[in-house]
Parts: C-alpha cells; structure tokens; sequence
C-alpha cells in the first residue's frame, strides 16, 4: 500500500474528495435516524400525535430501563435470540447436508426437485396448526416454524451453486482421477463458500421471520410474544420497545453474518 | 530413471491383472516400430444422446513413440479431444484396442497427465498448492520437493505463495503445466492448451511449453486446431478427417525437428508444411459440402 505523501496532488485532491464524501453519507445516515426520532418525541410531546396509540422515543426509553431493572426483557430477549440461532444452525447445517445429498445422487435429485419447489412455494405459516399438533405448543414448535421457512431455500440455492461449478476444473479433476468425495472437498465446497454465505445472510431474515411467527402462534414468552400480549392489552410502549430491540438484534446478528462473509470473500472470493 | 519404473511396474501387471497376462499380443505393424508408448488400434466411438448416435472415432490407428511430442490436428468436431479422453481413460472406446505401454488406460491413469485449454488453477489455493493438488488427489507422498523444483527451475519459485489472481496468463499456465508435471507422469496430453492465451502470451508460452516437455523428456500428445503452433511444436502430426474422424494423413517433421518453436516459423519448410496440413483439412471440408 502505498502512503497518501507518495501520490500528485490531484490524487490527493481526489481522496480527500471521497473520504469527504463518505463522511458526508454516514453523517446523513445518522442524521436521518436523529430526526425521525427527535420529530417522533416532539410531536408526541406537544400532542399533535396520541402517544397513547404512537408512543414516545421517551416511554420506549421508559419502557425498556424498567423491562430491564426486572430481567424480563433479558428472558424474553435471550428466547428469541436463542430459537433463531438454533434454527438458523440447523437451517444451515441440515440445508447443506441435503444439498449435498442431492448433487451426490443425480436420481435422487431429479426425482425430488418438483417437490422441493412445490414445498419452496408453499407459505409456510399454513403449516403451523400441523406443527403444533405434532411438536406440541412450545420452543420446538417454533424452532420448526422457523426451520421450514428458511430450510428449503437454504437446500435450493446451496444445490444450485453446486451445479454450477466450472465444469472445466470438474474436468482438471476428471483427469485426475478424482474421486466424488475428492471432487466435493475439495471443489464444489469451497469454490461454493460464497454461495454459502448468501445463503445465510437470507436464512438470517427468515429464521427471524419464523420465529417471531412462531411465537405469535404458540409462545409464553419471547419478543413476538411481548409484542402480541402488548397489542392484546393495548401497551404500545411495550409493542415499540420490544420492536426496537428485535430490530437491533437482527441487525447485530446480520452484521455478524457480513463479517463472516467478508473474510470468506478475502479467502474464496478470488478469481 | 522413469523407464526402470515402467519395467517394475509390467512385471506386477502380468502377475496381478489377469485380462491381457499370459496371452501374447498380436503382432501387428506398429509393432515394427517398437518404441510405441501408445497405440491405437481400429478404435471406434460412438456417441449415444437424446437426438441419437454419433459415430465420432471410424477406426483410428497410430501410434504415439516414446519421447515424441505428436500433433493432433483436424476440422472443429472430429474427434481430437475425444481421443485425449480415451488415452486418460475417461471416455472408453466402443471398439478397438487402446495400449499405454502394453496395458490398457485404465492401468495406465497415473501416467498421463493432462492439460486443459483453461489453466482452471483453484483461485482459493496458492501456487504451491496448486501445483500439489492433482498429487493430492492421487495420494503420492513426497511430490513437493519435486514441485517446488519445477517452480524454481521454470522461474516461478518466488511466485509459490502468491495466488493465481496475482500471476499473469502466461506464467498461469506455465503453472498449469507444472502441475500436470509434479505427479511425474509419463505421458503428457495437451488439448489445446494455448487457446486461452493472447498471441504475443502465446508465442512466449509454446516455447516455454516446449522446451520444458523437451527438457524433462516427456512423451506428448498435442491437440490443437492451429496449424502454425502444431508445427512449430510437434515431431509429428495426425491429421483427422472431419467426423466420422479416421487418419487421413501423419506428417512427419523430423527435417525441422531439432529447431524450437520460433525459429521454426522461420524455416522455409515451415511453409510448406503448413499449406500440406491446410490442404489436407479443407479438401475434407469441400467434400463434405
């Protein structure tokens, strides 16, 4: 890497033009954010919207340190977050499994390949009355829920990128005498790292989808079910704050996700 | 040093793999020659797809002598790459014999070394693991000092580390070559394997390619749809007839044999070998039209 001092002033010029720039977006970012809450706290303050139906940035606040002094949003939280990793992990693992199964039998993958895109197509919260009667109404029930919306997409999208590797380096390995188990260690798996990862960063969204679905089905406790037991009672602060701690948990989870992805990228992304 | 390991290995073949043990040979002509280290007799093919039957391979005999590097030219479709398939026993024959060393290729797989138009370097792994890969998957112990050989003598020991994305095209499938070399094969097959490159890349590479076949005294098959590159490369050239493909000639380049690839193309002979080869391949064509 070369330092700033080694470039002509117009370089210069030009970097700083950009750094500029991205200070510019990332202030605006959090500007934008500012703003709607400090309009959302002024208007409820001088009552030109009922805080009572749109709460408050401040009875969030509110709100929140009090769920937080009894250890309720803590339980609630650590339910959530524990049913969505769970089902974000088996997602994942079992979603590459079957993948792999599939790309390892060419007859078991075109006989289910209709089945896997009628299942794909179906809304999976048309199955939660046959989810609870057999998993019974609990963690497990949502865990399922979950599992189901985001594990099919997980198999088709991982098995697509398994198709289509280079056929050419399938060939170099060809000549090689390669075997089919040579072949998936040692190119199908890692040249379909980032189609791997993608595939979590969309089953991230759809674990939270399912589970939050799932506790407004079945739960007693969680994040979804705070926020339909606030709706029932008609606590709005209680709806808010807990949808503003599912939004900085997803977020967070999210961003754990695009960390991995990026030194994926460094390692397999090459080309 | 490879011949003994060939002389070691014939013995265990007739004690072991009971299919060609015991029962001699027919004599035939290529055999006169002696050196052949393949050779193909009568050899057929036929495609089998939805739309049909192909017959792409209509009885190929010739052989490939030890130590020869040997063009394989002919109209787009006949066959030509077919051919490497069936020597490195991916695809076998519907009819004929195919003998590497008095074996069939499925015995022979560790021999042949193949090298793709594409260098199709794994661009997760560095240089030296690329160059390592096919002794990997072929379970051979102790190929990296070798390797790691091949890379410095060839001008690129200081690039071991670096990834492919780093390298350019050129040295890329120089890389390539030293690959399909670390598993010391004997055979060397070569399906056109330049095609990726520029031109100016691509003079330079040929002459590398050739030197470095010549200097660790491999035997090659080379398949390539360009006349000039097949010339200033080969000891001698097939030429295929378009499909159904069978012989339709074998030029011999001895009198230029001893020149490398650039001063080939200065040659006189250069010429007229050029034009023989092209007339050989577009006679075939207008017939066919």
């Amino acid at each position: 890497m070369k330092k700033n001092t080694d470039y002509s002033p117009e370089h210069i010029k030009y970097l700083n033009g950009q750094k500029r720039r991205r200070a510019f977006i990332s202030a605006m970012r959090w500007g934008v954010l500012v703003v709607v809450i400090a309009l959302w706290e002024l208007l409820a303050r001088v009552g030109a919207i009922d805080s009572f139906i749109t709460s408050s940035p401040s009875r969030i606040w509110d709100t929140f340190l009090s769920l937080c002094k009894d250890g309720s949003l803590f339980t609630h939280a650590g339910v959530t977050l524990y049913e969505t990793v769970v089902s974000f992990l088996l997602a994942t693992a079992l979603g590459t499994v079957i993948a792999i199964a599939l790309w390892w039998c060419d007859t078991l993958r075109n006989v289910l390949e209709p089945h896997l895109v009628v299942l794909n197509a179906l809304p999976k919260i048309a199955l939660g009355p046959i989810i609870i009667i057999w998993v019974g109404a609990g963690t497990g029930a949502i865990i399922v829920m979950a599992l189901m919306i985001s594990l099919i997409i997980t198999v088709l999208s991982t098995l697509n990128g398994f198709m289509e590797v280079d056929k050419g380096k399938l060939t170099l390995l060809d000549t090689m005498n390669a075997t089919k188990l040579q072949k998936l260690v040692y190119l199908v798996l890692p040249s379909n790292v980032p189609t791997i990862i993608s595939a979590l960063k969309i089953n991230v969204g759809l674990c939270w989808v399912g589970t939050i679905m799932g506790e407004y089905l079945v739960s007693r406790a969680g994040l979804g079910y705070l926020i339909i037991y606030g709706g029932q009672v008609f606590r709005l602060d209680l709806v808010m704050t807990s949808t503003v701690v599912l939004c900085i948990l997803a977020a967070l989870m999210y961003a754990c996700v695009a960390l991995l992805e990026k030194l994926a990228y460094k390692k397999f992304g090459k080309n | 040093m490879t011949e003994k390991k060939f002389a070691v290995r014939d013995t265990t073949a007739i004690g072991t793999t009971g299919k060609n043990a015991g029962a001699p040979r027919p004599p035939s002509v290529e055999d006169a020659c002696g050196d052949a280290l393949v050779s193909f007799k009568n050899v057929s093919l036929t495609y089998h797809d939805k739309t049909g039957e192909t017959l792409a391979l209509d009885g190929l005999n010739f052989d490939v002598r030890r130590g020869e590097l040997l063009g394989v030219v002919g109209p787009s479709g006949c066959g030509k790459t077919t051919v490497l398939s069936i020597i490195s026993s991916i695809i076998t024959p519907s009819s004929g014999e195919v003998l590497i060393d008095g074996a069939p290729p499925a015995e022979r797989r560790d021999e042949c070394g193949y090298m793709l138009q594409r260098d199709e370097l794994f661009p997760w792994l560095t240089i030296s693991q690329n160059v390592l890969l096919g002794a990997k998957i072929k379970k051979m112990k102790d190929r990296r000092e070798y390797a790691y050989a091949l890379l410095d003598k060839y001008g690129l020991g200081d690039f071991r580390d670096r990834y492919p994305s780093q390298l350019s095209g050129g040295m890329r499938q120089r890389v390539a070559l030293i690959r399909t070399l670390a598993t010391s094969p004997e055979l060397l097959l070569l399906d056109e394997p330049f095609g990726a490159l520029d031109f100016q890349t691509r003079l330079n590479v040929v002459e590398d390619v050739h030197s470095i076949i010549k200097n660790e005294k491999k035997t090659a098959v080379f398949v390539t749809h360009d006349i000039s590159e097949a010339i200033s490369m080969c000891d001698r050239i097939i030429i295929l007839s378009a499909r159904p493909s069978k012989v339709k000639k074998i030029v011999d380049l001895s009198p230029i044999g001893e020149l490398s690839p650039l001063t080939r193309r200065e040659s006189p002979l250069f010429q007229k070998y050029s034009h023989d080869i092209w007339e050989n391949l577009q006679n075939k064509k207008e017939k066919r039209l």
